[in-house]
């Protein structure tokens, strides 16, 4: 496990993502920040989690990667491009399902194919095969059965793999996951997990999981990244060595719970300073 | 013993109401013996309803023809200017102030404005119809697209959709039950601006019978008149019930779950 502050000199030519001394403000003053001079790497296919104390900015980084958001400073570099405007085929999770109350699960999981630029006209001509994607990935994380439900019927963990099946049925390179379990139950997040890193050894694409979870983000990545307290800034990164696929059971093993506790260790860190600073 | 299932109840209900009252009104004009014109009992009412029929269904189309044109209009530009408030923050600032100061005035008072413009009958009465119903549409419109949820917009906008897309595939469904309630306030609003029209400036409809049977003091024709418009105003409300029933049934969800865990 190496301990690092990256720095910009630090970089690898071989990265997906790269994040270079981005600063953001959202009131555009270079005072009140909300991330403050991170740098980050991400090679293609990897699997990173981003974990912090509450408020350090992992949404906002979300949103500067994939384009929402402009950085008040720094660049942004996206499969060797400078990002300028949002991304065109990203894959994006959050902790609230958000499906279309309006659409059963079909509908909601075919909604990337009716907006992605090179599936839309493919998918007016082309229906019927696409509706087969989507029976397949429902299969998968085992919703077959359900395609003609609407969200409300089901619960909140089916419709949170609903969900999950609607931000990675176009094969996006990037799958962004904001807390994608946060509100489910542990016995169901754990299936998640499952479901989760069987998708990601099939399709092998790249996806940033921002969480609190610091067993949820050992469990799932290559690479976990701790962020400091607002300004938000990377302030360690683990190489997560285990092996795939990883069983739950795994999360008892000792090398598992050291690496955790590793990470607990930084993550309170921030708590004791931020207690002294309210003393002083 | 039960006859009837509470369903069939609910639906008799309203027709019981209004029978005991018109009892009660029928009883009380005769027990207390009021005259006439000043309040005549329902039988006569019905009477006079079926011996002036046939004007009073000529000029209850012509204000049903104002109605409708003028909700038309009402509809159209009501969403198009809620659509484009919501869709730019600068217009909503500049024009929701206004809206709010157009939809204050009392459109009684803007009819004599309008007959300078237009002359009497037909274009104020429809012109009046639209002024009161827009408004619901516009504010109701608006609600249902700037309440979309920031989240949902980011997964669209992360796979690369336009401001036309957002709105097609999120904002015109979700704003759909807002609509249709909407609807239902601007139909009947719609009635009254009509009628407030022709009361003031027309030679038809059913506002000028009234006016036209105040001036003979011919009360109970005034009643038939009031009864008609209050029809109508239920059967197109119902209508809009029912259409909003049928398009925005996702909106109404029922304590029916499928599975748990």
């Amino acid at each position: 496990m190496d301990r690092a502050h990256r720095s910009s000199s630090d970089r690898s030519d071989n990265s997906f993502i790269r994040l270079d001394q981005v600063s953001l403000s959202y009131d555009q003053t270079n005072e009140n920040l909300a991330v403050k001079q991170l740098s980050l790497d991400v090679s293609k296919g990897q699997f990173v989690a981003v974990v912090g104390p509450s408020g350090c900015g992992k949404s906002s980084l979300m949103k500067l990667l994939t384009g929402l958001i402009k950085p008040t400073h720094g660049h942004i570099e996206y499969a060797g491009q400078e990002v300028t405007g949002p991304l065109h085929c990203v894959g994006m999770a959050f902790q609230n399902p958000t499906l279309l109350p309006w659409r059963d699960l079909l509908g909601n999981v075919l909604l990337p194919f009716e907006i992605v630029r090179e599936h839309r006209h493919k998918y007016r001509s082309d229906k019927s095969a696409y509706q087969q994607k989507a029976y397949h990935l429902l299969e998968t994380v085992g919703l077959s059965g359900f395609e003609n439900c609407y969200p409300w019927m089901l619960s909140g963990g089916m419709q949170q793999r609903a969900n999950l099946c609607r931000s990675i049925i176009h094969e996006p390179d990037l799958l962004m996951l904001d807390e994608p379990f946060g509100a489910l139950d542990a016995f169901t997040r754990e299936e998640l997990w499952i479901t989760l890193q069987d998708l990601w050894l099939l399709r092998r694409f790249t996806c940033m999981l921002v969480t609190h979870d610091l067993i949820e983000a050992t469990f799932l990545s290559d690479v976990v990244y701790v962020m400091s307290p607002r300004p938000g800034s990377i302030y360690s990164r683990y190489e997560i060595d285990l092996p795939r696929p990883r069983l739950i059971e795994n999360i008892f093993d000792s090398h598992f719970t050291s690496i955790v506790k590793q990470i607990r260790v930084d993550i309170s860190k921030f708590k004791m300073s931020n207690k002294t600073e309210v003393k002083t | 013993m039960k006859f009837l299932t509470s369903k069939q109840i609910k639906f008799l209900m309203p027709w019981v109401v209004m029978f005991f009252i018109l009892i009660i009104w029928e009883i009380i004009v005769r027990v207390l013996s009021i005259r006439l014109f000043i309040l005549p009992p329902p039988s006569l009412i019905w009477w006079t309803l079926l011996d002036y029929h046939q004007s009073i269904i000529e000029h209850a189309l012509f204000t049903l023809t104002n109605t409708l044109l003028g909700f038309c209009l009402g509809v159209m530009i009501g969403s198009l200017l809620g659509i484009l408030i919501a869709s730019w923050q600068m217009l909503y600032a500049g024009f929701y102030p206004i809206l709010v100061g157009i939809n204050s005035i009392p459109k009684a008072a803007i009819v004599p404005i309008l007959v300078l413009w237009m002359g009497i009958g037909q274009p104020p009465a429809i012109t009046t119809a639209f002024l009161l119903c827009f408004f619901p549409i516009t504010v109701n419109i608006a609600t249902g697209l700037i309440t979309t949820e920031p989240e949902l917009e980011d997964v669209l906008r992360s796979l690369g959709a336009s401001k036309f897309d957002i709105l097609m595939k999120i904002g015109i469904p979700r704003s759909l039950p807002y609509f249709f309630a909407s609807l239902k306030i601007a139909i009947t609003l719609a009635f009254v601006g009509a009628v407030i029209s022709e009361t003031i400036a027309s030679n038809e409809g059913i506002g000028y019978l009234m006016l036209q049977a105040a001036s003979q003091f011919r009360t109970s024709l005034m009643f038939a008149g009031l009864f008609v418009i209050a029809c109508m105003c239920v059967c197109t409300y119902l209508l809009f019930a029912h259409l909003e029933k049928h398009f925005t049934k996702w909106s109404v969800r029922k304590d029916v779950i499928i599975t748990g865990g």
